[in-house]
Protein backbone atom coordinates (compact mmCIF):
# COMPACT_ATOMS: atom_id res chain seq x y z
CA UNK A 1 0.00 0.00 0.00
CA UNK A 2 1.78 3.66 -0.89
CA UNK A 3 1.25 6.36 1.15
CA UNK A 4 -0.90 7.29 -2.39
CA UNK A 5 -3.81 5.50 -0.81
CA UNK A 6 -3.96 7.08 2.43
CA UNK A 7 -6.53 10.12 1.77
CA UNK A 8 -8.70 7.36 -0.04
CA UNK A 9 -8.20 4.94 3.02
CA UNK A 10 -9.25 7.00 5.40
CA UNK A 11 -12.20 8.60 3.56
CA UNK A 12 -13.48 5.00 2.93
CA UNK A 13 -13.14 4.35 6.81
CA UNK A 14 -14.62 7.33 8.09
CA UNK A 15 -17.87 6.98 5.50
CA UNK A 16 -18.14 3.79 6.56
CA UNK A 17 -18.04 4.50 10.68
CA UNK A 18 -20.53 7.48 9.67
CA UNK A 19 -23.20 5.36 8.60
CA UNK A 20 -23.12 2.47 11.28
CA UNK A 21 -25.60 4.14 13.72
CA UNK A 22 -27.75 5.49 10.52
CA UNK A 23 -28.24 1.94 9.28
CA UNK A 24 -29.26 1.01 12.65
CA UNK A 25 -31.33 3.15 13.74
CA UNK A 26 -32.80 4.63 10.30
CA UNK A 27 -36.23 6.09 12.21
CA UNK A 28 -34.18 8.26 14.67
CA UNK A 29 -31.86 9.28 11.42
CA UNK A 30 -35.37 10.49 9.53
CA UNK A 31 -36.25 12.64 12.80
CA UNK A 32 -32.74 13.88 12.27
CA UNK A 33 -33.28 14.75 8.51
CA UNK A 34 -36.61 16.23 8.89
CA UNK A 35 -35.21 18.51 11.97
CA UNK A 36 -33.17 19.94 8.92
CA UNK A 37 -36.59 21.04 7.37
CA UNK A 38 -35.09 20.54 3.30
CA UNK A 39 -36.95 18.07 2.33
CA UNK A 40 -40.77 17.26 2.33
CA UNK A 41 -41.87 15.07 4.55
CA UNK A 42 -42.62 11.88 1.90
CA UNK A 43 -38.87 12.07 1.15
CA UNK A 44 -37.59 11.73 4.89
CA UNK A 45 -37.87 8.41 5.60
CA UNK A 46 -36.53 7.15 1.83
CA UNK A 47 -33.66 9.71 2.03
CA UNK A 48 -33.09 7.94 5.83
CA UNK A 49 -32.86 4.48 4.53
CA UNK A 50 -30.77 5.13 1.14
CA UNK A 51 -28.29 7.92 2.18
CA UNK A 52 -26.39 5.85 5.08
CA UNK A 53 -26.28 2.69 2.82
CA UNK A 54 -24.54 5.47 -0.07
CA UNK A 55 -22.21 6.09 2.43
CA UNK A 56 -21.62 2.55 3.00
CA UNK A 57 -21.03 1.61 -0.72
CA UNK A 58 -19.15 4.60 -1.48
CA UNK A 59 -16.89 3.99 1.82
CA UNK A 60 -16.31 0.66 1.10
CA UNK A 61 -15.56 0.92 -2.77
CA UNK A 62 -12.58 3.56 -1.65
CA UNK A 63 -11.00 1.55 0.96
CA UNK A 64 -11.04 -1.63 -1.18
CA UNK A 65 -9.75 0.57 -3.95
CA UNK A 66 -12.82 -0.61 -6.63
CA UNK A 67 -14.29 2.07 -8.66
CA UNK A 68 -12.88 4.97 -6.93
CA UNK A 69 -13.55 7.31 -9.29
CA UNK A 70 -17.23 6.84 -8.90
CA UNK A 71 -16.75 6.16 -5.12
CA UNK A 72 -15.09 9.86 -4.93
CA UNK A 73 -17.91 11.58 -7.21
CA UNK A 74 -20.52 10.70 -5.29
CA UNK A 75 -18.77 11.85 -1.97
CA UNK A 76 -18.10 14.96 -3.29
CA UNK A 77 -21.52 15.43 -4.44
CA UNK A 78 -22.34 13.59 -0.46
CA UNK A 79 -20.12 16.53 0.97
CA UNK A 80 -21.15 19.09 -1.56
CA UNK A 81 -24.67 18.56 -0.03
CA UNK A 82 -23.90 18.34 3.24
CA UNK A 83 -22.06 22.07 3.75
CA UNK A 84 -24.73 23.29 1.65
CA UNK A 85 -27.42 22.06 4.01
CA UNK A 86 -25.63 22.70 6.97
CA UNK A 87 -24.73 26.46 5.80
CA UNK A 88 -28.26 27.47 4.76
CA UNK A 89 -29.28 25.70 8.55
CA UNK A 90 -26.76 28.18 9.69
CA UNK A 91 -28.05 31.07 7.96
CA UNK A 92 -31.42 30.60 8.90
CA UNK A 93 -30.35 30.11 12.63
CA UNK A 94 -32.08 26.52 13.23
CA UNK A 95 -29.81 24.71 15.44
CA UNK A 96 -30.67 21.23 15.01
CA UNK A 97 -28.51 17.78 15.67
CA UNK A 98 -25.52 17.26 12.80
CA UNK A 99 -26.20 13.18 12.72
CA UNK A 100 -23.33 12.99 10.44
CA UNK A 101 -22.13 10.22 12.48
CA UNK A 102 -24.83 9.21 14.78
CA UNK A 103 -28.91 9.48 15.49
CA UNK A 104 -27.84 10.65 19.37
CA UNK A 105 -28.94 14.29 19.30
CA UNK A 106 -26.82 14.43 23.04
CA UNK A 107 -24.40 16.88 22.55
CA UNK A 108 -24.47 20.06 21.57
CA UNK A 109 -24.17 20.64 17.43
CA UNK A 110 -21.62 22.92 16.07
CA UNK A 111 -22.17 23.62 12.65
CA UNK A 112 -19.23 25.64 11.99
CA UNK A 113 -17.17 23.18 13.10
CA UNK A 114 -18.70 20.33 10.96
CA UNK A 115 -18.53 22.68 7.65
CA UNK A 116 -14.79 22.84 8.36
CA UNK A 117 -15.12 19.01 8.80
CA UNK A 118 -16.69 18.67 5.80
CA UNK A 119 -14.33 21.08 3.83
CA UNK A 120 -11.25 18.76 5.49
CA UNK A 121 -13.22 15.50 3.85
CA UNK A 122 -13.31 17.10 0.55
CA UNK A 123 -9.67 17.65 0.56
CA UNK A 124 -9.14 13.78 1.18
CA UNK A 125 -11.93 13.46 -1.89
CA UNK A 126 -9.81 15.81 -3.51
CA UNK A 127 -6.47 14.20 -2.81
CA UNK A 128 -8.59 10.86 -3.15
CA UNK A 129 -9.23 11.84 -6.51
CA UNK A 130 -5.75 12.80 -7.73
CA UNK A 131 -4.65 9.30 -7.02
CA UNK A 132 -7.42 7.06 -8.27
CA UNK A 133 -6.95 3.92 -9.42
CA UNK A 134 -9.50 3.99 -12.20
CA UNK B 1 -13.94 13.05 -20.93
CA UNK B 2 -15.44 11.26 -24.29
CA UNK B 3 -19.75 10.60 -24.53
CA UNK B 4 -18.63 6.98 -24.14
CA UNK B 5 -16.71 7.70 -20.69
CA UNK B 6 -19.38 9.90 -19.79
CA UNK B 7 -22.12 7.43 -20.07
CA UNK B 8 -19.74 4.64 -18.43
CA UNK B 9 -19.42 6.73 -15.63
CA UNK B 10 -22.85 7.94 -15.82
CA UNK B 11 -23.60 4.14 -15.28
CA UNK B 12 -21.29 3.21 -12.91
CA UNK B 13 -23.14 6.23 -10.56
CA UNK B 14 -26.53 4.87 -10.97
CA UNK B 15 -25.07 0.90 -10.46
CA UNK B 16 -23.68 2.25 -6.76
CA UNK B 17 -26.85 4.07 -6.11
CA UNK B 18 -29.09 1.21 -7.29
CA UNK B 19 -26.45 -1.40 -5.08
CA UNK B 20 -27.14 0.83 -2.00
CA UNK B 21 -30.84 1.02 -2.66
CA UNK B 22 -30.87 -2.61 -3.00
CA UNK B 23 -28.55 -3.21 0.16
CA UNK B 24 -30.71 -0.47 2.11
CA UNK B 25 -33.82 -2.18 1.07
CA UNK B 26 -33.27 -5.87 1.91
CA UNK B 27 -31.57 -4.71 5.12
CA UNK B 28 -34.61 -2.47 6.14
CA UNK B 29 -37.02 -5.73 4.95
CA UNK B 30 -35.17 -8.66 6.56
CA UNK B 31 -34.74 -6.84 10.11
CA UNK B 32 -36.18 -9.26 12.58
CA UNK B 33 -38.36 -6.47 14.29
CA UNK B 34 -38.84 -3.87 11.15
CA UNK B 35 -38.38 -0.14 12.74
CA UNK B 36 -41.60 1.85 13.40
CA UNK B 37 -42.58 4.32 10.62
CA UNK B 38 -41.70 8.01 11.14
CA UNK B 39 -45.58 8.08 11.41
CA UNK B 40 -46.24 5.91 14.11
CA UNK B 41 -43.34 7.78 16.11
CA UNK B 42 -45.01 11.06 15.47
CA UNK B 43 -46.16 12.74 18.69
CA UNK B 44 -49.22 14.54 18.59
CA UNK B 45 -48.76 18.38 17.24
CA UNK B 46 -51.58 20.77 19.20
CA UNK B 47 -52.17 24.27 17.94
CA UNK B 48 -51.92 27.77 19.63
CA UNK B 49 -56.03 27.55 20.28
CA UNK B 50 -55.54 24.11 22.00
CA UNK B 51 -52.89 25.02 23.75
CA UNK B 52 -53.80 28.17 24.91
CA UNK B 53 -57.10 26.08 26.45
CA UNK B 54 -54.86 23.25 28.27
CA UNK B 55 -52.30 26.17 29.80
CA UNK B 56 -55.47 28.09 30.90
CA UNK B 57 -57.11 24.86 32.67
CA UNK B 58 -53.76 24.12 34.10
CA UNK B 59 -53.86 20.62 32.64
CA UNK B 60 -50.60 20.19 31.16
CA UNK B 61 -46.90 20.58 32.28
CA UNK B 62 -44.94 23.03 29.62
CA UNK B 63 -41.46 21.69 28.52
CA UNK B 64 -39.06 24.20 27.04
CA UNK B 65 -36.57 22.28 25.18
CA UNK B 66 -34.03 25.13 24.28
CA UNK B 67 -30.83 25.65 26.21
CA UNK B 68 -30.79 26.90 29.72
CA UNK B 69 -29.57 30.26 28.56
CA UNK B 70 -32.58 30.92 26.15
CA UNK B 71 -34.43 29.30 29.06
CA UNK B 72 -33.44 32.12 31.43
CA UNK B 73 -34.01 34.35 29.18
CA UNK B 74 -37.63 33.72 29.14
CA UNK B 75 -40.09 30.95 28.64
CA UNK B 76 -43.88 30.31 28.93
CA UNK B 77 -44.99 30.92 32.79
CA UNK B 78 -44.38 27.76 35.02
CA UNK B 79 -42.47 25.87 32.09
CA UNK B 80 -39.91 23.31 32.93
CA UNK B 81 -36.63 23.21 30.94
CA UNK B 82 -35.35 19.99 29.82
CA UNK B 83 -32.38 20.41 26.89
CA UNK B 84 -32.25 18.85 23.78
CA UNK B 85 -28.72 17.58 24.24
CA UNK B 86 -29.66 16.71 28.05
CA UNK B 87 -29.06 12.81 28.36
CA UNK B 88 -28.64 10.08 31.03
CA UNK B 89 -28.11 11.36 34.92
CA UNK B 90 -28.80 15.06 33.79
CA UNK B 91 -31.86 13.96 32.03
CA UNK B 92 -32.82 12.15 35.05
CA UNK B 93 -32.56 15.18 37.26
CA UNK B 94 -34.58 17.42 34.75
CA UNK B 95 -37.27 15.14 34.80
CA UNK B 96 -38.14 14.57 37.98
CA UNK B 97 -40.35 17.28 38.57
CA UNK B 98 -42.38 16.36 35.90
CA UNK B 99 -45.43 14.52 36.83
CA UNK B 100 -45.71 11.13 34.82
CA UNK B 101 -49.85 11.20 35.29
CA UNK B 102 -50.26 14.38 33.89
CA UNK B 103 -49.88 15.83 30.37
CA UNK B 104 -46.78 17.29 28.64
CA UNK B 105 -46.83 20.20 25.96
CA UNK B 106 -43.20 20.60 24.95
CA UNK B 107 -41.86 23.79 22.94
CA UNK B 108 -39.16 25.36 21.67
CA UNK B 109 -38.41 28.56 20.04
CA UNK B 110 -41.16 28.00 16.71
CA UNK B 111 -41.79 26.69 13.82
CA UNK B 112 -38.02 26.53 12.19
CA UNK B 113 -37.31 24.74 15.74
CA UNK B 114 -37.02 20.55 15.70
CA UNK B 115 -35.87 20.33 19.38
CA UNK B 116 -39.32 19.60 20.62
CA UNK B 117 -39.65 16.64 18.35
CA UNK B 118 -35.97 15.17 20.04
CA UNK B 119 -37.45 16.17 23.43
CA UNK B 120 -40.62 14.49 23.29
CA UNK B 121 -39.01 11.48 22.31
CA UNK B 122 -36.89 10.96 24.97
CA UNK B 123 -39.28 12.19 27.66
CA UNK B 124 -41.46 8.66 25.80
CA UNK B 125 -38.87 7.00 26.10
CA UNK B 126 -38.56 7.66 29.76
CA UNK B 127 -42.05 6.16 30.52
CA UNK B 128 -44.85 9.76 29.84
CA UNK B 129 -47.22 9.06 27.77
CA UNK B 130 -49.48 11.73 27.47
CA UNK B 131 -47.02 14.04 24.93
CA UNK B 132 -47.49 16.93 22.50
CA UNK B 133 -45.53 18.82 20.63
CA UNK B 134 -46.52 22.61 20.48
CA UNK B 135 -44.97 23.51 16.98
CA UNK B 136 -45.72 27.35 17.23
CA UNK B 137 -43.39 27.70 19.86
CA UNK B 138 -42.26 30.65 21.58
CA UNK B 139 -43.19 32.41 18.33
CA UNK B 140 -46.36 31.26 18.27
CA UNK B 141 -46.89 32.14 22.02
CA UNK B 142 -45.92 35.24 21.72
CA UNK B 143 -48.26 36.03 18.42
CA UNK B 144 -51.23 35.14 20.74
CA UNK B 145 -50.61 37.72 22.65
CA UNK B 146 -48.96 36.09 26.03
CA UNK B 147 -46.45 37.07 27.93
CA UNK B 148 -43.26 35.01 28.77
CA UNK B 149 -41.67 34.83 32.31
CA UNK B 150 -37.74 35.29 33.13
CA UNK B 151 -35.60 38.05 32.58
Amino acid sequence: MSIKSLPRIALGLVFIVACVGKIADPVAFGEIVKNYQILPDILVMPVAYFLPWLEFVCGALLVCGVMTETATALITAMLVLFIAVLSANLYRGIDVACGCFSTDVSFKSDMVMTIVRDVVLLVFAFLSFRFRKD
Amino acid sequence: MKVGKKLAFVFKILLVCAVSAGLAWSFNSLRPVPPITMQQSEIVEIDGVETLKIFDSNEAVFVDARSDTDFAMGHIPGAVNVPSWAIGIELDGLITSIPKDKMIVVYCDGLSCGKSNIVARKLRDKGFSDLAVYPDGLDGWLSLGRDLEGN
